[in-house]
């Protein structure tokens, strides 16, 4: 209690408390968030736990006095204004992010769906109030029927767009039925369940049928002033913007008072302070950059700092203890399967009725039923009203959580992503085809150049230039705006889209938002076929090795051949080198420099290095003449081809000498070059630093034990099986 | 289509909600209490947390009990317990006065109290409490 006095005792105290508790919610918001993200699921479930955490439910019952320390019930009263602010302005960006080319424009079956995903559980909802009202309710004055089965319905009916949009872009099914149809359900569902939630707070508020009509005649007159008086200043403000070309602090500052006076009133109206808000945000004019930098000035701030004080307030109200027996256990699984039954069961069923196949209907009810923190948002709102009790509270947050961190893995279950890929597989046939991974601009030019220079003049060839976007590091927000955005827009890509416009260079772009990045890439390869992924080079973050990160995560996980590009020169090579000593990977580099040569006519010098020891050299020289033979054996010409065999200890300074003649040396991954240990680990990449051109290193797919038993296994290994 | 859902809604909500209106949940019983003994001793504050038939209750100096109602959902004479304790409610002279009450109770702390509701858990004006 000293703890508690010396903290309340003074304004200053109070500020120091206050400091300690948010530091201490950011802290562990943050953390078990990422904890969270690292097993797949989305960062806000975490977040919502953590603020389940920091409550009763367990810090308070692990460490009691520690947490009325900590969490005095004097200042909680702080932490809910800073929680009622920041779900405020969330709801502004929740209205922000809203679309509304995505209600306008349905297709027959997202209209069906997205109705039957609001009505089946909203009559699920009340009819399970109907079981439950008396055994989990109390007969007071707030706690009729009639307002608590509508608001237990509304909260049934909400599905989280934010969490949603952000699994349909980690999951790159956005740009697939399944994801149209359910981005499009969630908008209509959002709208809907934020004006159904307005109806049941005003009849739960109202005093009689003159206040409910008094409420509702505000509320429409208050519907159409926004509509009608303000959208159009909202409009004069986005085209002052679009004439600056920036958001000034002034118009920040108008838009920050538009939110709070709307919220306001909307307060005073008495359909509560959030509803103003979200239609606040929902009547911004979109597609544009207006809306795009004000969300980015205003996310940051109320996702990363405010979102998580709303879930710690969340978490000290809700007393996972007061479900102490099985009975009130049972009634958490009630709540939990009807939940899901009218959400997910809902859904799914008019996707099938729509003549959706089965798995895809399931993938429709799955994401539908994720709740997140909306159903949170939601739930506080019920609380305040005393629509709800304790019980009723911890097992809708409950369900919350748990209907949020079963989608993904449900997801993964019903809709897996063999199925997925297997509907995005493209290309089966054609010519050579070439995937470019592009992250830095500048490495595009050199890369679209190289690829255009291997896959010649082939009619069939395919250049894929694929361009992936790390998701950005917040818990929902924004997905949904770049949705539309066309991957030749990506910024990665233009400078080598610019390029190949040039010379006239067919390629394809792809770009998507990706969590990991090397996996992806290797994803994209296997799904179009492709015969070699050629990445440029860039010094890794966390090791000094040319072949670290997501390039060796690339070239041991490839099913395609892997090349990268280690640009040192401005155009294509005059000439070539290739060091051979006869594993499949230096074949793989032999056939590349090949292909360049048949393409540019560019001379290619086969370099070999024999040990002083003549008998073991000779083998190995005929076996390199015996490949050079096979690669560059072209009947219409000869192409130019020479080979030259050196005696000496070591091929890497061997190597790091030749190549002083040469613009490009072309090399396969392999032991005697210093590089395929390095995939391993720890050998230096002597080739890579020390010569002086521009290097292709080339790895022939595989896994990395069977790359590493090549040139001892007699079967496979063509020096032997010559010699 | 659109009009079977809209009529499946309508109806159904209609009928849901009908059949709510009759149903009753248990007596609101949630706050904090002042207890008089109705011979003599000390007063006693508890404090009653209750979800619908589910209920806590803690003496300000202890114990903690969790009880369940066993009759009397809403009338003016209500039981709740559990196997080692009761707590028995019973109105005044005035049945609609929810406020104030007589409490029996066995198990800690026996003996017939004269209760009265200083903080109600779920407050009677919902307007104002709304509008917080």
């Amino acid at each position: 209690m000293s703890f508690i006095n010396t903290f309340l005792g003074g304004g200053h105290d109070l500020l120091l408390l206050l400091l300690v508790q948010v530091a201490l919610i950011l802290g562990l918001s943050r953390l078990i968030g990422l904890l969270f993200q690292r097993m797949n699921q989305p960062q806000v479930v975490g977040e919502m736990l953590a603020g389940i955490m920091l409550g009763p439910s367990l810090f308070g019952w692990l460490a009691p006095h520690a947490s009325a320390a900590v969490f005095p019930p004097a200042s909680i009263a702080y932490l809910n204004v800073l929680s009622q602010v920041g779900v405020i302005f969330f709801l502004f960006l929740v209205g922000l992010e809203l679309d509304p080319k995505l209600i306008r424009n349905r297709g027959h079956s997202a209209v069906v769906i997205s109705h039957v995903s609001i009505v089946a559980p909203f009559l699920a909802g009340t009819g399970l109030t109907l079981f439950l009202y008396s055994r989990l309710f109390n007969h007071a004055p707030h706690m009729q029927f009639t307002p608590v089965a509508l608001f237990i319905g509304a909260s049934m009916s909400i599905t989280a767009f934010p969490v949603l949009a952000r699994i349909l872009t980690e999951r790159n099914l956005h740009k697939t039925k399944v994801g149209a149809v359910t981005i499009t359900c969630a908008a209509v569902d959002d709208v809907t369940a934020w004006c159904l939630l307005a109806l049941v707070i005003g009849i739960a508020r109202a005093k009689g049928i003159s206040s409910g009509l008094y409420t509702a005649g505000w509320a429409t007159l208050y519907v159409l002033v926004m509509f009608f008086g303000v959208r159009p200043f909202l409009r004069r403000l986005q085209q002052v913007h679009e004439r600056r070309g920036r958001l000034n602090q002034g118009m920040v500052g108008a838009i920050l008072l538009m939110v709070l006076a709307s919220a306001y009133i909307t307060e005073v109206i008495g359909i509560h302070a959030l509803f103003g808000a979200f239609l606040l945000g929902a009547i911004m004019p979109k597609g544009n950059d207006f809306v795009r930098t004000l969300t980015e000035k205003l996310e940051d701030f109320t996702v990363v700092f405010l979102l998580p004080i709303f879930f710690a307030y969340t978490g000290l109200q809700t007393r996972i203890g007061v479900l102490d027996n099985g009975e009130m256990w049972f009634y958490c699984g009630l709540v939990i399967l009807t939940a899901c039954a009218g959400k997910f069961g809902g859904s799914t069923l008019a996707a099938r009725a729509c003549g959706m196949p089965w798995r895809e209907a399931g993938a429709i009810g799955i994401l539908m039923n994720t709740r997140g923190l909306m159903e949170l948002v939601i739930l506080n709102v019920g609380r305040e009203l005393g629509v709800i009790t304790d019980a009723i509270f911890a097992m809708m947050v409950i369900m919350a959580l748990t209907t949020t961190a079963l989608t993904t893995p449900i997801l993964h279950l019903v809709y897996p992503r063999k199925l997925m890929e297997a509907e995005q597989m493209t290309d089966l046939t054609g010519g050579y085809k070439v995937l470019i991974p592009v992250s830095l601009p500048s490495s595009g030019v050199s890369l679209v150049k190289l690829a255009n220079a291997l896959t010649g003049e082939d009619e069939d060839r395919k250049i894929v230039a694929l361009a992936l976007t790390r998701p950005r590091d917040r818990s929902a927000f924004r997905a949904g705006l770049d949705l539309d955005q066309p991957p030749e827009k990506a910024p990665a890509l233009q400078p080598l889209l610019a390029e190949a416009a040039r010379e006239k260079i067919p390629v394809t772009s792809v770009s998507f938002t990706s969590r990991d990045v090397a996996s992806d890439i290797c994803r994209t390869a296997r799904l179009r076929k492709i015969d070699l992924v050629l990445m440029g080079f860039h010094n890794p973050v966390y090791t000094h090795s040319i072949l670290g990160g997501t390039v060796h995560r690339v070239l041991t996980g490839s099913d395609s051949d892997v090349g990268i590009y280690v640009d040192r020169g401005e155009s294509l090579p005059r000439n070539i080198l290739v060091p051979y000593l006869g594993s499949k990977h230096d074949r793989l580099a032999l056939e590349i420099a090949g292909r360049i040569s048949r393409n540019t006519k560019v001379p290619v010098t086969v370099l070999h290095v024999t040990p002083p020891n003549r008998n073991q050299g000779e083998a190995g020289r005929l076996n390199a003449k015996a490949e050079t033979d096979r690669v560059f054996n072209d009947p219409s010409h000869a192409l130019p081809v020479t080979m030259r065999t050196i005696e000496g200890d070591s091929p890497v300074s061997v190597l790091i000498e030749q190549a002083k003649e040469f613009e490009l040396v072309v090399i396969g991954v392999a032991e005697e070059w210093g590089l395929e240990s390095q995939l391993l680990g720890f050998r230096a990449e002597r080739v890579a630093r020390e010569v002086a051109c521009s290097l292709l290193i080339v790895r022939k797919h595989g896994s990395l034990a069977a790359a590493q038993g090549i040139p001892l296994d007699s079967k496979n290994n063509p020096v032997s099986a010559v010699s | 289509m659109y009009l079977v859902m809209l009529a499946v809604l309508i109806a159904g909500l209609w009928s849901i909600l009908a059949i709510g209106r009759h149903l009753d949940a248990p007596s609101d019983l949630a706050g904090k209490w002042q207890l008089t003994p109705a011979s003599s001793g000390p007063s006693q504050i508890l404090t009653v947390e209750q979800s619908g038939k589910f209920f806590q209750i803690s003496f300000d100096q202890g114990p903690t009990l969790d009880l369940k109602l066993q009759s009397g959902t809403n009338a003016s004479n209500i039981a709740i317990g559990n196997k080692t304790s009761q707590l028995l409610i019973l109105s005044t002279a005035n049945p609609s006065d929810a406020d104030n009450k007589i409490f029996v109770l066995t198990g800690p702390h026996p003996g017939q109290w004269n209760a009265h509701r200083t903080v109600r858990t779920f407050p009677e004006d919902v307007q104002s409490e709304g509008a917080r």
